[in-house]
């Protein structure tokens, strides 16, 4: 690598006479040029995730510092079954207060980062880099800000991921090390750096392929003039995959395919349920673009100098870039395929992804030459563009997270207030998810917030839980349910017995004409009774929807739009109600068109949840407890029954049917 | 880390730059291959589509029995086929070869159809580098982009998709093979007539010709290339080069007259009609713009923003050659390259212009994949025309436009590929319904209805000779066909029309399923309406109402015709107006017939011959029709005086197979089961009729093909033999006295005729028989 002088100082003189030479910074020194980068990177971090800092417990946080916290009753059980043992430290230290676990997050991504700057700066030195430690810091800000860490990084669980992830890049950076300079210490470093990324995470598993493509990539290194380099690099690898051999114990194997969508994710990294993919891909594209464009005219340029039978002696002994980027590519793919069931996120995927992206921009064997300043100039255009625009789909990203917080900030404060007041209660709902965001999770976290070490004293005994929705109350006077479109937890106010469904043993039929002159009466639809004694009301208006009443049903004509048949029934407390969640449709065994069901609450028209259903025989069956809004918004419900557009269907019942009767279905 | 920059000149001695080009050949091939294996990967895990059944059947026979019929091929018109003329003994060997390896096993064959696609473009790869020397000799850096961009571009041109899913659709492919083979051998050769590769050469070109007749264009081909390429000499010296392929191209040509009977061959019968009559519209529908844009529109609708980014690359390839003109040193080879790929392409079109039909949905593509290797390379050649070693900007455009192109081209061809993958998904998943259906009535006869025929394009099951070999062995071990009865066309034809008098007839004893396409499965269709006439009282409609009648329930094979009985002053005043009726089923299945008023008869009468559609009869029973008219003037009605239903039992005499000497197959064509085939016919229904009117089709020729209806009511002048029989009803009439004679597919029918010999009502459904 490169010059001893990073810091040059002068020699303190003995003789009194001479002075002492002026302390100063060699900026020309790669290591002061990382040194200020790595400062960089860490204030890149704090700048991008600051706003996480105030993010409460989500999700299994919860579990996971409750397990800490046995500990220090002496049970180890559960946080040895836990993973997340390094949350240890940050409890002792913070106790639950959460602002010191998020800084720990944050720290701890920008030493990933800073590692992903050292591997760049280590694979730049094979190509005979001269343009210091450029690559290397922008490839390092540039995994601080890929916009998919927004979850590893501001949920506190998170910390699995980061700590697999920096024993990961640790460990390539100190073979790196190993393999260039005569340095023995650094191989033993990096094989415990692997045995604890192996041990964290299964993602780790490709570490021994991606140490083995490194070990074979022909880079200026004491084992350069080694006559059997593959059978070295085979040797030197092979503690690695004894290593993933024996993690294997722990981690069951699992080899997915990768679809479409992670693809998509890796480069247009955005949480869908925010913004949509479209509105970015500019966004994204152009930097991408213009980094493919440098790229293309650096190889052509170099085209043109090897054309004019001109050669740096130099490159003729280092690999090409192109080695590099391969062994990255494939760096990249492994770290893109899924190697076990649970794997989400795209968090080590973001190290080879950046160290590629700067390597082939920015990466230039000679600044001594006009074009390579030019070229870099460029490059340094598209990384700053790429930089900005991962910025700011980062701070999109972390928005749900931190709305998501003050949700169950919210909801918990609530939450022991009731608990305070009423020792026994029973709770109907609770903030699940956020735009994506996993919030409380499970109902058996929402316990943990009534005990400690969350609060003092344990308050969680006279909770009851409503975990599958609705289940038979008898006395219902301390009911709670949470209502996340106003942010309240509410008490539910007392079942009463529901007014029968205006439907229920009534065929659809002209048999029941005037239900139909009632139902549609305000409505878009046009009603006709199309039985043979009717003589009228046979010519319809063209495009607007049609319900034609027959002897044995009633047929519904959608217009050029989807239509909804809004039923009359104010539903209130379906949650109190088993019997209001199943609802059949009969449209015939052999019908050729299918409905799906709308509910909407009768105070908010506009916001209407559809829902499919299931096809038994003759009859559609609609869950209505797919729909929490139904379930849980404390307002009267209303059910409409959906025709899609062009399409036509015939109905003979619509009907509740009960649990019980639906049975396996 | 510091070190010095040493300057050293580039080695100039051959060996490097040899070995580096093997290099760059075995890369490039490499990428060739994999790019291939992506495009097309789903195609291995395919099925059999249309004409594959035949082939199937005729290797089973071949195979199993008796390969002669194989060799035959050599001497002989294609498979002996009955309607066809062709000379490719060559592709019947290739599909020998993959039935020997695999048996009936739809992978095998479509791995051997990805191999010659694959092999094409290979052989692009090494076509092209060498035409890019012979016009720019010394360029190697150039003529590799060249070489590798044209090999990419043809391996992902959406216009292989027919050739490359359909198993058959290799006679394309095979011959392209031998083509581009002989092609490249030859400038291999570098003339040496003496040289082993030379003669190799000439042998690949006689394999072509035994593939395809589109391999007639490789001697005025290589003409074409000499008389532009640098080579100094006029069309004598050329002829002289290139005499050996034009030896073979005669002799060829000869043998096919002494063998075949003719020069140019193809689609005999109404087929080969249609297809002649229809010769302009064909050429001029568009079908030349879609090589350039090759959206099947089915997939990607008729506008698509690839479109635009097409229209892109296009008006860079133009600028980026335009820009070469202005450079005079390279102007000449950039022009004369240019103009002997155009010229090639043109070549390649002209064997197609009797069968060339490219239509919107891509159906036909086969046709122009040969033109595709010049279209490649004229692709290639505007993007790479000149060397630019001083400006890598322009070079580096070149880079990313040819690789853009590569991937909005593999994203079409992705498009394309969809229907093919699912036409061959639901034939074989009709196969199993079909066979699953039969196994639980194993005693009775099954009627099918709805076969499918095309999915976006894509070829199905066009006829029951292609579905008898889908249910027969060996592709149904428990061959089922004998206990089946299809409604389809006997060869090619419309697949909606249907033989109403032969449907009734069936499915009075036995149960009738529909394929549905939506659900993929087999439904039975359920006649349980009654046998009423209908009647519907008057109203008025306009452009913005729509006419729903009252709850009925019809029979679907009760009424021949649905009439709208307008005014006729309004019929005059709107003729361009369409009245659509729509019938609907109890489960709310729909057909729907549409007409202009134009078409209404003198007395007002719009009808709707709807007996003889499968899509109504598919219906079952009838229960709501509805009628709606467009393209009324603003606030114009139309007074519909009345809507009424009809039969023409009174009006159609009835012909039918004697059941002796002439059996009706389950296919509905009859076959002679002794030396005197005979039929039966009754005009005695029809009120004023004194004889009757017998017209006979010319072989492999279907007059509905004409006319595009079973109701005719003149005499046809397609018909190749008619007579007029005194008696109006008559038993055991020998065919023969038609005058007819085999071999072929044939069409008989009849009208009753009055007094003056004009004809009464309509002519009968037909009979088919095959002699």
């Amino acid at each position: 690598m490169s010059t001893s002088e990073n810091f040059t100082s002068a020699k303190a003189e003995t003789a009194p006479k001479r002075q002492l030479e002026r302390a100063r910074v060699d900026f020309s020194s790669t290591k002061t040029q990382m040194l200020v980068g790595a400062i960089i990177i860490c204030v890149s971090c704090l700048v991008a995730y600051g706003q996480t800092v105030l993010v409460t417990f989500l999700g299994q946080d919860l579990t996971y510092i409750q397990a800490i916290a046995e500990t220090r009753h002496g049970s180890f059980e559960q946080l040895l079954a836990n993973p997340t043992s390094f949350l240890l430290i940050d409890y002792l230290l913070y106790h639950t207060n959460t602002l010191g676990f998020h800084v720990s997050n944050i720290l701890l991504t920008a030493s990933c980062a800073i590692v992903v700057g050292l591997i760049t700066l280590e694979l730049t030195g094979r190509l005979g880099n001269r343009n210091g430690a450029l690559s290397a810091i922008w490839a390092g800000l540039l995994f601080s800000v890929y916009p998919l860490h927004a979850q590893s990084v501001a949920i506190v669980s998170g910390r699995i991921e980061l700590m697999a992830s920096l024993f990961y890049l640790l460990s390539v950076f100190l073979f790196l090390r190993y393999r260039l300079i005569e340095e023995k210490q650094y191989f033993p470093l990096s094989l415990i750096a692997a045995a604890l990324a192996l041990f964290i995470s299964a993602q780790s598993l490709s570490l021994p392929i991606v140490i083995t493509l490194l070990a074979i990539h022909p880079g200026r290194n004491r084992f350069a003039q080694a006559k059997n380099a593959i059978a070295d690099a085979g040797s030197c690898s092979g503690l690695y995959w004894l290593m993933a051999a024996i993690s294997l114990v722990i981690h069951p194997f699992f080899l997915g395919p990768v679809d479409k969508k992670t693809l998509l994710l890796l480069f247009f990294p955005i949480n869908e349920t925010v913004t949509s993919v479209g509105k970015i891909v500019p966004l994204i594209l152009i930097p991408l673009i213009g980094a493919l464009l440098v790229l293309l005219l650096k190889s052509q340029i170099a085209k043109l100098r090897h054309n004019q039978s001109v050669q740096v002696a130099t490159k003729l002994r280092s690999p090409s870039s192109t080695i590099t980027a391969l062994v990255l590519t494939v760096w990249l793919a492994l770290a893109v395929l899924p190697l076990t069931a649970h794997d989400s996120h795209l968090f080590l995927a973001a190290a080879p992804f950046s160290i590629l992206i700067a390597i082939l921009t920015l990466e230039s064997g000679n600044t001594a030459n006009k074009d390579a300043k030019l070229l870099t100039t460029c490059g340094l255009l598209a990384m700053s563009l790429l930089y900005l625009s991962w910025n700011y789909l980062l701070a999109i990203n972390l928005k749900p997270t931190v709305e998501g917080s003050q949700i169950v900030e919210n909801f918990r404060r609530q939450l022991i207030n009731i608990a305070t007041v009423s020792p026994n209660f029973t709770l109907t709902n609770w903030p699940k998810s956020h735009l994506g965001v996993p919030l409380v999770g499970s109902a058996e976290n929402i316990k943990l917030f009534l005990a400690p070490p969350f609060i003092d004293r344990d308050l969680s005994q006279g909770l009851v839980i409503m975990k599958e929705a609705p289940l038979p109350l008898t006395d219902n006077s301390n009911v709670y349910q949470w209502q996340q479109a106003h942010g309240v937890l509410e008490s539910v106010a007392k079942a009463q017995v529901p007014e029968p469904f205006s439907s229920k043993n009534m065929v659809w039929s002209a048999a029941s004409k005037p239900y139909f002159i009632e139902l549609l009466k305000g409505s878009e639809w046009q009603l006709i009774d199309s039985t043979r004694q009717s003589k009228d009301l046979e010519v319809v208006r063209r495009g607007v929807p049609v319900v034609s009443l027959l002897q044995q049903s009633v047929r519904l004509w959608a217009g050029d739009q989807a239509a909804i048949v809004w039923l009359k029934d104010k539903i209130t407390q379906p949650v109190l109600h088993g019997d209001r969640c199943i609802l059949k449709v009969r449209i015939g065994s052999d019908s050729a068109s299918t409905v799906e069901l709308a509910v909407r609450s009768m105070s908010s028209e506009n916001s209407i949840t559809k829902l499919t259903g299931k096809r038994f025989g003759a009859d559609m069956y609609f869950d209505l407890r797919q729909s929490d809004s139904y379930l849980f918004s404390g307002e009267s419900q209303q059910i409409g029954i959906v025709v899609a557009a062009g399409d036509i269907v015939s109905i003979s019942k619509v009907e509740f049917v009960s649990l019980e009767s639906v049975g396996s279905k | 880390m510091n070190v010095t920059p040493q300057i050293s000149k580039l080695t100039n001695s051959a060996e490097p730059i040899e070995s580096s080009s093997k290099l760059f050949t075995a890369l490039a091939l490499g990428a060739i291959v994999l790019v291939n294996l992506f495009t097309f990967r789903h195609c291995f895990g395919g099925y059999f589509l249309a004409d594959d059944f035949v082939h199937i059947d005729y290797l089973y026979h071949a195979i199993d029995q008796n390969f002669m019929p194989l060799l035959a091929n050599f001497w002989g018109n294609w498979m002996q086929a009955q309607g066809t003329t062709f000379y490719r003994p060559l592709i019947s060997i290739s599909l020998a070869l993959d039935y020997l390896v695999g048996g009936p096993n739809p992978q095998i064959f479509h791995i051997s159809n990805w191999l010659y696609q694959t092999l094409a473009s290979c052989l692009m790869f090494l076509l092209a580098g060498q035409l890019g020397e012979r016009f720019r000799p010394g360029e190697k850096a150039l003529n590799r982009s060249l070489a590798l961009a044209c090999a990419l571009f043809f391996s992902v041109y959406p216009l292989h998709c027919e050739v490359v899913n359909w198993v058959i659709a290799r006679v394309d492919s095979i011959a392209l093979v031998f083509c581009l083979l002989s092609f490249w051998l030859y400038l291999k050769s570098a003339h040496d007539k003496k040289n082993v590769i030379y003669k190799l050469s000439l042998f690949a070109f006689i394999l072509g010709l035994m593939s395809k007749e589109m391999a007639v264009t490789l001697p005025p081909t290589l003409l074409l290339l000499y008389l532009f390429s640098s080579t100094k000499g006029g069309l004598v010296s050329g002829l002289k080069e290139t005499k050996d392929f034009w030896i073979i191209l005669i002799v060829y040509l000869l043998f096919r007259i002494c063998v075949l009977g003719t020069i140019s061959g193809g689609y005999e019968g109404s087929v080969g009609q249609g297809l002649s009559n229809s010769l302009g519209k064909r050429w001029l529908d568009g079908s030349l713009w879609r090589i350039l844009f090759p959206f099947n529109i089915d997939v990607f609708g008729s506008k698509h923003s690839l479109s635009v980014q097409l229209k892109a690359v296009y008006v860079a390839m133009l600028v980026s050659f335009g820009a070469a003109l202005f450079k005079p040193q390279s102007r000449s080879a950039a022009l004369r390259g240019l103009i002997f790929a155009v010229g090639w392409l043109v070549l390649s079109l002209l064997p197609t212009y009797q069968v060339w039909n490219l239509t919107a949905a891509l159906q036909g593509s086969r046709f122009i994949y040969y033109g595709t290797a010049p279209i490649a390379l004229i692709f290639a050649w505007l993007l790479f025309p000149v060397e630019a070693r001083n400006w890598p900007v322009l070079s580096s455009l070149r880079l990313a436009a040819s690789v853009w192109f590569t991937i909005i081209l593999l994203i079409i061809t992705s498009g394309n590929n969809q229907p093919w993958n699912h036409a061959m998904r639901e034939v074989s998943l009709f196969r199993k319904a079909v066979v699953e259906q039969a196994l639980k009535s194993s005693d009775q006869h099954l009627c099918l209805l709805n076969i499918p025929h095309t999915y976006r394009g894509a070829h199905m099951l066009y006829n029951a000779a292609t579905m008898s070999v889908l249910l027969s062995k060996p592709l149904t071990p428990e061959p089922i066909y004998p206990r089946i009865i299809s409604f389809e066309p006997a060869t090619f034809g419309e697949p909606d029309l249907i033989n109403i008098s032969r449907l009734r007839d069936k499915t009075a004893a036995s149960a009738l399923f529909r394929w549905d396409r939506n659900t993929m499965t087999l439904e039975p269709v359920l006649f349980t309406g009654e046998r009423s006439d209908l009647k519907m009282p008057a109203r008025s409609i306009s452009d913005q109402t729509i006419f729903i009648s009252n709850e009925m329930s019809l029979d679907a094979r009760s009424p021949d015709f649905i009439e709208v009985l307008l005014p006729l002053d309004q019929v005059k005043q709107s003729p361009e107006a369409v009245i659509t009726l729509t019938a609907l089923a109890p489960n709310n299945l729909q057909c729907h017939f549409s007409k202009p008023l134009s078409e209404a008869t003198n007395q007002g009468h719009l009808r709707f011959d709807v007996s003889e559609h499968k899509q109504w009869l598919a219906l079952g029973q009838i229960n709501q029709i509805t009628l709606a008219v467009q393209g009324l003037k603003p606030e114009q009605t139309i007074p519909i005086i009345a809507i009424n239903s009809g039969s023409l039992i009174n009006q159609r005499p009835i012909v039918v197979s004697d059941g002796k000497t002439l059996i009706e197959d389950g296919d509905g064509i009859c076959r002679p089961k002794g030396k005197m085939p005979s039929f039966n016919y009754d005009a005695t229904m029809v009120p004023g009729a004194v004889s009757v009117y017998v017209e006979v089709s010319k072989p492999n020729s279907w007059f509905e093909h004409y006319s595009g209806s079973f109701r005719a009511t003149s005499k046809s002048p397609e018909a190749q033999h008619s007579h007029t029989l005194g008696k109006l009803k008559g038993n055991g009439v020998p065919i023969t006295f038609t005058g007819v004679k085999g071999p072929g597919f044939f069409q008989m029918r009849l009208a009753a005729l009055d007094q003056e010999g004009k004809i009464i009502g309509y002519f009968s459904d037909p009979l088919n028989f095959q002699l």
